[in-house]
């Protein structure tokens, strides 16, 4: 990992915009998905800004929902005092995982009740929702199950 | 996202006085205020000329794509007037019948970072399965909108481009996603651990493949645009 990242600083010239950290995600298995929709939401500058304002006014007691481990995570890039690395997005992961867990059990019943061409394989549970939309996807993120 | 913004939500509806009945625009967000836009849903009688209006919000627009096409044609596309009859007719309030019509869909405000989404995962009915479509779909840097209804505001600020979520492999279930991404002036690839710069004219790789079955497989799946600042 420090391979890859003095790799990045050296062909950015050492020359690394001010205030940007640059920092890989680990993938805990089936993450890259979530992992590339996290790194363009960070580099959506208003929504960092917000999340980041957000970070600031949890206390390490608190902050449990996804909103709250997201900001979390952006904290922890934001804050790196080196520019480049890799960090593990666990809690948020975690999370998401716990939240998707509660979503697919209440859209497999949905398939059961509504037989579809293919509503008996679990494949098509995960798809059911179809939205695979940046937006939707955060909460169900894997709706394509890829393997990666 | 939604989720995010129901947490939001739930925060300021516990924030407010419990009256009754909360406004929904004191329950904005800053969610809303960064993703959210308007769709306007007309639908003209094709006997009596009225027409219906039904406005509806979106956090992303969701685009079907088609071989050799562009952002812009998937965009009029997605705004194209479809034609209500026969079995599927309108039922007018203004004439009270049920008629012929004609319906279709416009922005109607412009959300500060657009969403686009395009449909390369297709169920496919006769195999019984998905099918990824890894058609060539050209996404520019710099977007304007034309799919966009009159009076519109702010609709001649160009979008510009700065992330981009491609998938890639031939199959919809298996594969891999990497996410191409703007920052200052560089374009930096994320691929899970691995972050490294690339060079802007690398992009149009992930347009598609103009050819079936061969080819490129990198193909942008999520688009995000962000509205250049007024002035």
């Amino acid at each position: 990992m420090g391979g890859a990242s003095s790799k990045l600083e050296k062909s950015l010239g050492g020359q690394l915009p001010e205030g940007e950290n640059y920092y890989g995600l680990e993938n805990f298995g089936n993450t890259c998905y979530c992992n590339s929709v996290l790194q363009a939401l960070y580099f959506c500058q208003p929504f960092r800004e917000k999340l980041l304002e957000r970070a600031q006014t949890l206390s390490s007691s608190e902050g449990d929902n996804l909103l709250d481990c997201l900001s979390n995570l952006f904290l922890q890039i934001h804050s790196q005092k080196k520019k480049t690395g890799v960090i593990a997005p666990k809690r948020f992961v975690q999370r998401l995982k716990k939240d998707n867990e509660l979503f697919r059990s209440y859209m497999h019943q949905v398939s059961l009740e509504t037989p579809g061409p293919s509503a008996s394989s679990p494949w098509y549970t995960e798809n059911r929702s179809d939205v695979a939309t940046l937006v939707r996807d955060l909460r169900t993120p894997k709706s394509f199950s890829t393997t990666c | 996202m939604n989720e995010m913004c129901d947490i939001l939500e739930r925060e300021k509806r516990a924030a407010l006085p419990k009256t009754a009945v909360i406004p929904p625009d004191q329950l904005r967000t800053w969610i809303h205020d960064t993703f959210q836009g308007k769709l306007v849903n007309e639908t003209r009688c094709l006997y009596c000329e009225n027409v219906t209006s039904r406005d509806e919000t979106f956090f992303d627009l969701s685009l079907d794509v088609e071989q050799n096409s562009s952002i812009s044609a998937c965009l009029k596309n997605f705004s194209s007037t479809e034609t209500l009859g026969k079995d599927d007719k309108f039922l007018c309030d203004n004439c009270n019948g049920l008629q012929e019509a004609q319906k279709g869909m416009k922005v109607k405000s412009l959300p500060k970072i657009l969403a686009l989404h395009l449909k390369r995962f297709k169920y496919i009915e006769h195999l019984g399965r998905y099918r990824k479509l890894s058609y060539r779909v050209v996404f520019p840097f710099k977007l304007k909108l034309s799919n966009t209804a009159e009076r519109t505001p702010d609709v001649d600020i160009p979008y510009s481009l700065f992330a981009v979520v491609v998938h890639v492999g031939s199959g919809p279930n298996h594969g891999h996603y990497i996410c191409v991404i703007k920052s200052k002036d560089n374009w930096l690839i994320f691929d899970d651990e691995n972050v490294d710069l690339i060079d802007e004219s690398v992009l149009p790789n992930f347009f598609g493949s103009s050819r079936e079955f061969s080819g490129n497989s990198d193909n942008g799946y999520i688009l995000l645009y962000e509205q250049e600042r007024k002035g």
